[in-house]
């Protein structure tokens, strides 16, 4: 029985890598969204109002919308092999 | 009907049941955490994640007709038996490691422990493998590299990716009003957990696909080159999607309430980050090839959502009586697979089956009844953790019973 210890361990460091990326990265992302969203409203956090902020309502959105296409990428990425055999559509390097 | 037919619709039968078994385990690693916090009812939680499990194993075209490869070598590269090998005694082993696989999975379930079904249904087949056909007949090195390593390893990694989210997402919201935090939170929960419930059931369903087609080859109804050519027969795909699902929609509460209350107590922003981390850790490695099982995943990742924030309490004993039913699963599961296996022996052909899977009936019926005496459905799921105490349950639904 021989354990190719650095095949596990680059494996290893390329879930870690690109967990950390998605599975830590998009929540702040989506924390970052938050924040702004709160500024944007111009509700601070004791819920009193103040100036709204355009500008990082906009940021806001945008940050939401690029959780949200991950998410959709995620559940591409989960369909993938289905996509192609039914559909013909090649994603992700099936 | 000839006895072997009769044996394979038992083997079947008992894989089916190893499924839902599977969904019932497997439900809280992507609902616990939103019913923990209230993102998402008990009762609407386990209904989204059936429902998501049923489609993820219906879009799982991928065939995994070679699942023992992993830990027996009892298949070749296309999916037929090896040569040389009985397919009784294929049979047999494949019957006996469920079995294993299943009382193992009801044990811990009765001691609300998250544990890896995967884990149990592959312990029991390495049992039953060796008690069937020796040492040589185990992939010792395919467990090592494919099993054992990434279930220590995936644990840790998913700990530290869900703390360090966890850490992200209170320093940047720290000055975000609580009641907006938590909404939002909230929803980021219901994406994350769908997520994680899809990829659950393009994933775990598979192995009992896999495991039934097997039966069918070595009872001779099946070929590994029709299934290259018309894919799986789709009563398998239909079954087992069915199976789990009804699995997860009956919801282990009792697994539920552990990883929900009993590792850290819980709220929304930390709910998401630890599905975040379990979602994507279970996406990337299956990307790579590597199925990791989904429970040490999300348990690292709720364990790490508890380290991650500043000020929660981590119920560290839980997780250590967690960890040490997961490091026994394998020798346990086997023990009772290589066991059903002598007994299958001894006894012979039909009637073995048929003794074994009568003393599977009679164990799981009276582990399910001693689960009635301390019962955790939806309504108490979740109620204060008290060590040691059952948790009490509503009114309404004990007048009910």
């Amino acid at each position: 029985m021989s354990i190719d210890f650095i095949e596990i361990g680059l494996a290893a460091l390329r879930v870690l890598g690109l967990g950390l990326l998605f599975g830590a990265g998009l929540p702040a992302l989506f924390a970052l969204g938050m924040k702004l969203h709160a500024a944007g409203a111009g509700v601070d956090e004791d819920g009193a109002t103040a100036r709204r902020n355009p500008f990082a309502a906009a940021g806001a959105y945008a940050l939401y919308a690029v959780v949200i296409a991950a998410v959709i990428a995620g559940v591409l990425f989960v369909t993938r092999q289905s996509l192609q055999h039914y559909f013909g559509l090649t994603l992700f390097g099936v | 009907m000839s006895g072997e037919l009769l044996i394979l619709i038992l083997v079947v039968v008992t894989a089916i049941a190893f499924d839902f078994t599977n969904g019932f385990h497997d439900t809280g690693n992507a609902m616990a955490t939103s019913i923990a916090t209230g993102a998402l009812k008990p009762k609407a939680a386990v209904t989204i994640s059936a429902v998501l499990n049923l489609v993820g194993a219906f879009l799982s075209v991928e065939v995994a007709a070679t699942i023992t490869k992993d830990v027996l070598k009892i298949q070749t590269d296309s999916g037929d038996l090896v040569a040389g090998l009985n397919p009784q005694t294929a049979m047999m082993i494949i019957f006996a490691g469920l079995v294993g696989g299943i009382l193992w999975n009801l044990l811990t379930w009765l001691l609300g422990l998250p544990s890896s079904s995967s884990h149990a249904l592959f312990g029991g087949l390495i049992g039953a493998g060796l008690a069937g056909i020796g040492f040589s007949g185990v992939n010792w090195g395919g467990i090592m590299s494919k099993i054992i390593v990434p279930a220590f390893m995936s644990p840790v990694i998913a700990c530290a990716i869900a703390a360090i989210g966890t850490w992200c997402v209170y320093r940047l919201t720290r000055r975000v009003a609580s009641k907006r935090r938590e909404t939002g939170f909230r929803w980021g929960q219901i994406g994350t957990a769908s997520l994680v419930s899809l990829a659950h059931g393009t994933g775990d369903a598979q192995k009992t696909m896999g495991v039934i087609a097997l039966a069918l080859i070595a009872h001779g109804s099946l070929t590994t080159a029709g299934i290259e050519e018309n894919g799986l027969p789709v009563w398998i795909i239909v079954v087992c999607g069915l199976a789990i699902a009804l699995g997860t929609y009956l919801g282990g509460w009792r697994i539920i309430r552990t990883l929900g209350k009993g590792l850290v107590e819980i709220d929304s922003p930390q709910g998401m980050a630890a599905e975040a981390s379990s979602a994507a850790i279970i996406l990337t490695s299956s990307s790579m090839g590597m199925a990791l099982s989904t429970t040490h995943v999300a348990t690292g990742s709720i364990l790490g959502s508890g380290v991650g924030r500043p000020g929660a309490a981590v119920r560290w004993g839980v997780a250590g009586r967690m960890a040490s039913a997961w490091l026994i699963t394998i020798p346990a599961a086997g023990s009772v697979g290589a066991l059903c296996f002598f007994l299958e022996h001894l006894i012979g052909g039909l009637p073995g089956a048929l003794v074994v899977f009568g003393l599977l009936v009679a164990a799981a019926t009276y582990m399910y009844v001693h689960s009635r005496r301390q019962k955790v459905d939806a309504s108490n799921v979740n109620a204060d953790w008290d060590e040691g105490a059952s948790p009490r349950r509503s009114d309404s639904a004990a007048a009910a019973n």
